[in-house]
C-alpha cells in the first residue's frame, strides 16, 4: 500500500511572510527613527513603505534591486565597512537577520495591503477595535425568539434540509435509539432489565425522563465540563504530587449536574463564590476550579511561576465560558480575532487578587472536629514544635538559600509588611518552605533526635483522625495591585477590564471590595453571567448540542472568534439560547428537547446516503442521526457494566484503576494515564479540551483484543449468561453486552460460533470478547 | 494546503488509523472509491529532505557540556572563586548562583580532521569526531527539569503541546504501516519526568503520538496476550470478529470510519508480529553486539537500546527517541564526577558504535542523529563538588543527515555559562531539525482553537550555520 505523508505540506521554498516576520522586525529595530509612526527620518531615511525603501536617505536609496547584497540596508544590517552600522546600539539577533536578509534578496517585496498599516500613526489593529470587528455576528444580542421544543428543533433542521431537496433519515429502531440516549445521558448502555421493559413499551419520554433523573446523568455530563477546565488530581510538572482533595471538585461538578444548577450561578460560584455567596458551604468546594491548573514545587522563579499561574485560569476561563481562544492575545494583539493584549491583561486582572487557601474545614462539623481536636492534641503538638524549632530553622534557611536575592527578601519581611502582589509570591515561595518543614524528619542528622521527631509524628498522626477538609481558593485582601503588562519598554498596570470588542454591552466592571476580598471576581462572574451577554450562554447551548449531535452548531465549539466557523443553522442556535436564558439557563431542558427530537431519533446508518454524504459529508445538516464512537469512559464502564461488575457508587476520593468503579472516580494522575483510557483519547488534563478526538488506532485494537480488562470481563459475562434461568444465551450475551437484542445476522454470526459446544463457558466467554472488539460494541448507531 | 485541526480530523473524508502509536496515515482512497481525493498524494515535505528520520539520544537531567564538548580554560583559572559580575546575574534551581566556580576535571584533546575538541569523558564518541557538528549554543527557558524536558520535546515549558516526534509523524507520516512512526525506549523502570507526555500528541490526534516499546517483555501494551490462548482459539474469535463487523458494515457500506476501524484490526495482527520482530537482537552477529557494547555490563543497557534504534530506523520508523537516564540520572548536583563517569560510561561506546553502524550500512547519510539533554551544567558548583542547572547556553550534537562533520556551531562566554555567538533557542534547534527533514517549521499547521499552531510556535529559525 502506499504510504505517502498525510498532509500535502504547502509549497517548496515560499518566500518570507512580509506581515507576520518582517514587518513586526522593522518596526522593533527600526521605526523608532526611521518611520512616520515616530515621526522620525533621522539621515532623511524612512523604512516604513516601499517608497520610502527605494527613495532613501541622504546616502542614497536603501535597496538595490539588481544586487540586493549591495543594497546600504543590507550592509548596514550586515555591519559591513563603510556604512553606518543599524541599528546603532546593538547587532540585530541572528533570526531576525536572518529574515530580513532573506526578505533584502528578494528584492524587498512590499505588499499594498501592508502598507496602509505602517504608514498610519498607530501599529496595532489601527487603534484598536473596529466597527467591522464588533458586527461580527457572534457578539450581536441573541435573538428574541425561543426555540424550547423537541418540534421547534425539528422544525428548523427540516427547513434546512428541505432547501436541499433532502429528506429527514427512518426513525431509528427503538433499541438502537435506546442504546443511544442512555449513552449520551448517562455514559452506561441499558441494562438487560431496562431493554427488555423499553422493547415492552417504547415509551421514548418516559425513557428520557428516567434518564434525566438517574445520578449517572451528572457522572457523564460532570466529564463534560470536567474536561473544559482541565481537571487533573496531580501536580503535573515532575513530581506530579497527587491533591488528595481534588475530587471535592469532581464531586461537585456531578452533583451540580444532578441538580441541574442554573448555568449561570454554576459559574459564578467557581469563580467568585466567595465574593457572591459567601454563606454557602458549596463555595468552597465550586472554588476548586481556581485551583486546577499544574503547579511546580521547586520552581525558585516565584514571580513568573505566579504570573503563569493567573495566565493559566484566565486562558481557561476564556476558552471554557466565552468560547474565544485568549493565549495569542496574551504577548500581542490578536492577529486575526478583535481581540487586543490590552484585553487579556484586563480579563487577567478579574484573577489579580487570587489566593490559595489550603485545608479549610469542609463545613461546621469538620471544623468542630478539627477544633476539638487541636484543644486534645495542644501538649503533644507544643512539645513537637519545640523539639523542632531548631531544625526548622534550619529547613528555613536552606530553603531560602535556593531563592534569588528578591525572593528571599520577601520570605525575610514581616508578612504583613509586604504589599498584596508581594504577598501572592512570598505565599507561593513558601509553600517550599512548608515541604521542608514537612520532610524535616528525613533531614535530621542527629540520629537520636531524628527517631524521637518520627516518632512524636507518628504518635500524633495516630490520633489524627481523616478531617473534612478542602483546597479552595480567595483574594489576598481587599487591596491587590494590578498586572503589569511592559510593552516596547514601557510598563503599565492595567485594571479589570472586559474585551473592547463587547463594549457595546456597555459598562465598566463594577468592583466594591469586601473585608477580605477585592470583589474583582465578582465583576467577572455577574458579567459573565448577564442574561444579554452575547457570548456566554451561546457558547454553553451550543457545548450541548455538540455532545448531543455530535457537532456543534458552531462546530468549533470554544472558537468563537472570526476564524471559527458560522452556524450552521443561527435561526436555531439563537431559538434555544433565547429559550435557555429564559427558562433560567438549566442544562436538563435543553437535553431533553433535543434528545426527545425527531432529528435526534433518526437512524444514523443509511443505505441510500450517497448524495448526502457527498454534499454534507460531516453530517452538519443533520440527514441521519448521531453516530460517534464510545468515549473513553465509556468503553471501560460498558465493558464493566456488561459482566454486572461496575460498581455503581458515587463520589469519594479516587480509586486506583484496579477497582471497578466507574472511570471518572478513578484517579487523574497527569502524568501516568491509564492507557487504554489514553489510547481511548480521554482528556489530559492540561488544557481546555472542548471536544475529544475519536481516534482509530491499533493501540486500542490491540488492547481490546489483548488486554485485561476485556479478557477478564468477557469470562465474567459468560459465567452469569450460562447460569440456569437466565434465558437463551446469545440473547442474553447482545442484552448484556451491548444492551440490544443481536438483529438476525448479528445473531445467527454468534450462534454459528457457539454452535456443538452448547453452556460452554470458554466458547460464550470468546463469543462476548468478539462482541467488545466490534464496531457494533464501539459505536452508538 | 489548509491546516488542518480537530473539526478536519472529525469530518474528513480520508479517517486516519494509525497506531496509536503515531502510525503513518494511510489514505482510505486505497480501499474506498468513494472516498474522495488521496491526502498521500502530495509531496513529502516542503523541499528536499536531507534525512528522512530522526534518532534523537535524550540524556535525561542535563549532562555538562562545559565537561564534555566545551572546554574552558578560565574555569579552572577562576575556580574557587565566584562568578565575576562581568557574567550577570542569574537564578538557578538550587541557589547557585554566589557559589564557587567548580573545576573541570577532565583531560581534553582535538580529535578528527576538524580537530572538534572532546573530553575524557566521550572517548569512543571522539573518535566518530568527523561526523558530529557540536552545537554548542543552544539555551531554553526552564530551569528546572520538568519544564526543560518538556521544552525539549514539545517546544514550550508548559505541558500540552504536542511532541516534536508527533509533528513531525504528522508532517510526513511513517514509512512502515506495520510499526508505529514515532518510537520511545528508556533505559531503566523509572519513569522519564513528566512521562508519557513527553511524546505526547497535545491537542492533535492520539494517532501522533509516540508509542513506548519496552526493552523486556511485551514491546507494546496489549502486544502479547495477559494469558496464553492458543493460535486455533484466538483465530476462531477473530472470524466471529469479522463476522459481525461485515453484518454491522451492511447496513452503511460507505462508511470510512468504520471501514477504518476494520482495517485496524488487520494491521493489529501484522504488527503484532512486527514490533517484536524489530526490537529482536538475537539474530544480530556477536561483532555487532561488542561494537555497541552489548557484552560489557555497563554499556549492555544502552547499547542495545541504540542497536534497537538503528533496527527501528532501518524498518521505516520516522522519529525514535532514546532516554539515558531516565529520571534525571544525569543530573549531578553533587559529585559530579561520580555520575557523569557512570552515565558517560554507560553510552559513550553505544553511541559510538551507533553513529559507526548507521555509517558502515549506509543509513547515516539521511538519518539524523541528536544528542544532548534539557539543558546543561553552570560553571558554579554545588555542595563542593556538583554543578546546577544550566539553561543559558549548553550543548547537543547533530550527526548524519548529509551534514558535514567536525564542526563546531555557535559559542558560550569564557566560563560556558552563557550562550553568546550564533544562540540557538530550542525553538531555533527545533525548526534546523525539521528543516534537515525538508519541513518548513512555519508550514506544518494544525489550526487549534483559533490559532495555526506551528511546531515551534510562530518562533524559531532553522540556524544557517548547522545546515552548512
Amino acid at each position: 500500500m502506499n504510504l505517502a505523508p498525510l498532509i500535502v505540506l504547502a509549497t517548496l521554498a515560499a518566500p518570507v511572510d512580509f506581515g507576520r516576520e518582517v514587518l513586526p522586525l522593522l518596526r522593533e529595530h527600526c521605526f523608532k527613527c526611521h518611520s512616520h509612526e515616530s515621526g522620525k527620518s533621522k539621515g532623511g531615511l524612512v523604512v516604513d513603505s516601499p517608497g520610502g525603501l527605494s527613495k532613501g536617505g541622504d546616502n542614497g536609496p536603501a535597496t538595490d534591486s539588481g544586487k540586493p547584497e549591495n543594497g546600504l540596508l543590507m550592509r548596514a544590517i550586515r555591519r559591513q565597512a563603510g556604512v553606518e552600522a543599524m541599528p546603532p546600539a546593538h547587532p540585530l539577533p541572528p533570526r531576525a537577520l536572518a529574515i530580513l536578509e532573506r526578505w533584502l534578496m528578494e528584492g524587498a517585496p512590499w505588499p499594498k495591503s501592508a502598507a496602509a498599516t505602517t504608514t498610519a500613526k498607530s501599529g496595532t489593529r489601527s487603534g484598536g477595535i473596529t466597527e467591522a470587528d464588533r458586527a461580527w455576528w457572534a457578539f450581536q444580542p441573541v435573538g428574541k425568539q425561543a426555540i424550547g421544543s423537541s418540534a421547534g428543533i425539528d422544525s428548523e433542521i427540516s427547513k434546512a434540509l428541505a432547501a436541499k431537496g433532502w429528506t429527514r433519515a427512518p426513525k431509528a429502531d427503538d433499541s438502537e435509539w435506546l442504546r443511544r440516549v442512555s449513552f449520551d445521558l448517562t455514559g452506561l448502555p441499558p441494562s438487560p432489565a431496562e431493554a427488555r421493559e423499553f422493547a415492552a413499551n417504547p415509551d421514548r419520554a418516559a425513557a428520557v425522563d428516567r434518564l434525566l433523573s438517574s445520578p449517572h446523568f451528572g457522572e457523564k455530563w460532570g466529564r463534560f465540563w470536567l474536561d473544559l477546565v482541565r481537571y487533573a488530581e496531580s501536580d503535573g510538572y515532575r513530581a506530579d504530587d497527587y491533591r488528595p482533595t481534588a475530587w471535592r471538585y469532581r464531586d461537585w461538578v456531578v452533583s451540580a449536574f444532578n441538580r441541574d444548577m442554573p448555568y449561570d450561578r454554576f459559574l459564578r460560584l467557581q469563580i467568585a463564590g466567595d465574593e457572591l455567596e459567601p454563606d454557602n458551604p458549596e463555595s468552597l468546594l465550586a472554588l476548586g476550579y481556581l485551583r486546577l491548573g499544574t503547579y511546580e514545587f521547586n520552581q525558585r522563579d516565584a514571580f513568573t511561576q505566579w504570573n503563569a499561574i493567573l495566565e493559566d485560569i484566565t486562558d481557561v476561563t476564556a476558552d471554557a465560558a466565552l468560547g474565544l481562544g485568549l493565549a495569542c492575545a496574551r504577548c500581542h494583539d490578536h492577529k486575526y480575532d478583535p481581540l487586543l493584549q490590552r484585553d487579556y491583561h484586563a480579563l487577567k486582572s478579574f484573577f489579580s487578587g487570587l489566593a490559595w487557601i489550603d485545608d479549610v474545614p469542609l463545613d461546621a462539623a469538620a471544623a468542630s472536629k478539627i477544633s476539638a481536636w487541636r484543644k486534645e492534641t495542644a501538649p503533644r503538638r507544643e512539645n513537637l514544635d519545640k523539639i523542632e524549632a531548631a531544625h526548622r530553622k534550619t529547613a528555613f534557611r536552606d530553603a531560602r538559600a535556593l531563592f534569588p536575592p528578591e525572593i528571599q527578601k520577601l520570605l525575610d519581611a514581616p508578612r504583613e509588611a509586604l504589599g498584596p502582589f508581594q504577598k501572592q509570591v512570598r505565599d507561593l515561595a513558601y509553600r517550599q518552605v512548608l515541604l521542608e518543614y514537612d520532610r524535616l524528619e528525613s533531614k535530621v542528622k542527629e540520629l537520636k533526635e531524628r527517631e524521637e521527631i518520627k516518632k512524636l509524628r507518628l504518635e500524633l498522626k495516630s490520633v489524627t483522625p481523616e478531617f473534612a477538609m478542602v483546597s479552595t481558593a480567595g483574594d489576598i485582601g481587599s487591596k491587590v495591585d494590578d498586572p503589569v503588562l511592559s510593552k516596547r519598554g514601557k510598563s503599565e498596570a492595567v485594571p479589570p477590564g472586559f474585551p473592547s470588542v463587547l463594549d457595546r454591552m456597555g459598562q465598566a466592571p463594577e468592583i466594591r471590595a469586601r473585608a477580605n476580598s477585592s470583589g474583582r471576581r465578582a465583576a467577572l462572574a455577574t458579567w459573565l453571567t448577564r442574561p444579554d451577554h452575547p457570548l456566554v450562554p451561546r457558547v454553553v447551548v451550543n457545548r450541548v448540542w455538540q455532545r448531543v449531535f455530535g457537532r456543534g452548531i458552531v462546530a468549533t465549539t470554544s472558537d468563537w472568534g472570526t476564524l471559527g466557523e458560522k452556524p450552521s443553522h443561527p435561526a436555531l442556535l439563537d431559538g434555544l439560547t433565547r429559550g435557555f436564558i429564559d427558562g433560567g439557563m438549566r442544562i436538563k431542558p435543553l437535553v431533553r428537547a433535543m434528545v426527545l427530537s425527531e432529528t435526534y431519533g433518526q437512524a444514523s446508518l443509511r443505505p441510500d446516503a450517497r448524495e448526502m454524504r457527498e454534499g454534507d459529508s460531516d453530517n452538519s445538516l443533520l440527514w441521519r442521526g448521531p453516530r460517534r464512537r464510545l468515549e473513553a469512559e465509556e468503553v471501560r464502564d460498558a465493558i464493566l457494566a456488561s459482566s454486572g461488575s461496575l460498581d455503581r457508587s458515587m463520589g469519594g476520593p479516587a480509586a486506583g484503576d484496579d477497582k471497578m468503579r466507574r472511570t471518572i472516580y478513578l484517579k487523574a494522575m497527569r502524568n501516568t494515564r491509564e492507557p487504554l483510557l489514553a489510547a481511548f483519547d480521554a482528556a489530559d488534563g492540561l488544557q481546555s479540551t472542548p471536544q475529544r478526538l475519536p481516534t482509530v488506532t491499533v493501540t486500542q485494537t490491540l488492547l481490546m483484543r489483548n488486554g485485561k480488562l476485556t479478557a477478564q470481563q468477557a469470562a465474567e459475562v459468560a459465567k452469569s449468561v450460562v447460569k440456569p434461568g437466565s434465558g437463551g444465551a446469545v440473547d442474553e450475551l447482545f442484552l448484556r453486552v451491548l444492551g440490544r437484542p443481536g438483529r438476525p445476522e448479528e445473531a445467527s454470526a454468534v450462534e454459528n460460533a457457539l454452535a456443538g459446544t452448547p453452556g460452554n463457558e470458554v466458547r460464550i466467554a470468546d463469543a462476548a470478547h468478539a462482541l467488545m472488539e466490534s464496531n457494533a460494541f464501539l459505536y452508538l448507531d | 494546503m489548509h491546516p488542518e485541526s480537530a473539526r478536519d480530523f472529525l469530518t474528513r473524508r480520508q479517517w486516519l488509523w494509525s497506531g496509536g502509536a503515531g502510525f503513518g496515515a494511510l489514505a482510505l482512497g486505497a480501499m474506498d472509491a468513494h472516498a474522495g481525493a488521496n491526502p498521500a498524494a502530495g509531496k513529502p515535505g516542503h523541499a528536499p529532505a536531507r534525512a528522512k528520520r530522526v534518532i534523537f539520544l535524550f540524556m535525561e537531567g542535563g549532562p555538562s557540556h562545559i565537561d564534555t564538548f566545551d572546554p574552558k580554560p578560565l574555569l579552572n583559572k577562576l575556580a574557587g572563586q565566584k562568578l565575576p559580575p562581568s557574567f550577570g546575574t542569574v537564578i538557578t534551581s538550587m541557589g547557585t548562583a554566589d557559589a564557587p566556580l567548580l573545576a573541570s576535571q577532565r583531560q581534553w584533546k582535538r580529535h578528527g580532521q576538524g580537530g572538534l575538541w572532546v573530553s575524557d569523558w566521550l572517548p569512543n564518541i571522539a573518535q566518530r569526531a568527523d561526523d558530529l557538528v557540536v552545537v554548542r549554543s543552544v539555551w531554553c527557558d526552564a530551569i528546572n527539569h520538568s519544564a526543560g524536558v518538556c521544552q525539549m520535546n514539545t517546544g514550550v515549558t508548559m505541558g500540552g503541546r504536542p511532541s516534536l516526534g508527533s509533528w513531525v509523524v504528522y508532517g510526513l507520516g511513517s514509512d512502515n504501516e506495520n510499526l508505529p512512526g514515532f518510537v520511545v525506549l528508556t533505559d531503566g523502570s523509572a519513569s522519564v519526568t513528566n512521562g508519557a507526555r513527553n511524546w505526547g500528541a497535545g491537542f492533535m490526534p492520539a494517532a501522533y503520538q509516540g508509542a513506548k516499546f519496552e526493552t523486556t517483555g511485551p514491546t507494546l501494551p496489549g502486544l502479547a496476550s495477559t494469558e496464553k490462548i492458543e493460535p486455533s482459539r484466538q483465530a476462531r474469535r477473530g472470524e466471529l470478529l469479522a463476522e459481525l463487523n461485515r453484518a454491522h458494515a451492511l447496513r452503511s457500506p460507505e462508511d470510512t470510519e468504520l471501514a477504518a476501524r476494520i482495517a485496524s484490526q488487520e494491521l493489529a495482527f501484522r504488527m503484532q508480529a512486527a514490533a517484536p520482530e524489530a526490537v529482536d537482537l538475537t539474530h544480530e552477529t556477536p561483532a555487532t553486539r561488542t561494537l555497541y557494547g552489548i557484552d560489557r555490563k555497563e554499556t549492555a543497557n544502552f547499547g542495545k537500546m541504540c542497536l534497537m534504534a538503528r533496527r527501528l530506523a532501518e524498518r521505516g520508523v520516522r522519529f525514535i527517541q532514546l532516554y539515558s537516564g531516565a529520571g534525571s540520572r544525569w543530573d549531578a548536583h553533587a559529585n559530579i564526577e561520580k555520575n557523569h563517569t557512570l552515565m558517560c560510561g554507560a553510552t559513550d561506546l553505544p553511541i559510538a558504535g551507533l553513529l559507526a553502524d548507521l555509517r558502515q550500512r549506509g543509513l547515516l547519510d539521511d538519518t539524523l542523529v541528536v544528542w544532548g539533554g534539557e539543558f546543561g551544567r553552570t560553571p558554579m558548583s554545588e555542595k563542593g563538588d556538583g554543578r546546577d542547572h544550566n539553561p543559558w547556553g549548553f550543548t547537543m550534537f547533530m550527526a548524519g543527515a548529509g551534514l558535514t562533520g567536525g564542526r563546531v556551531v555557535g559559542s558560550t562566554d569564557e566560563l560556558g555559562l552563557r550562550a553568546v555567538d550564533h544562540k540557538l533557542h530550542v525553538h531555533d534547534f527545533h525548526a534546523t531539525i525539521l528543516a534537515l527533514l525538508g519541513l518548513d517549521h512555519e508550514k506544518v499547521l494544525w489550526r487549534h482553537k483559533g490559532r495555526p499552531e506551528r511546531p515551534t510556535v510562530n518562533e524559531g529559525v532553522p540556524s544557517t550555520l548547522i545546515l552548512g
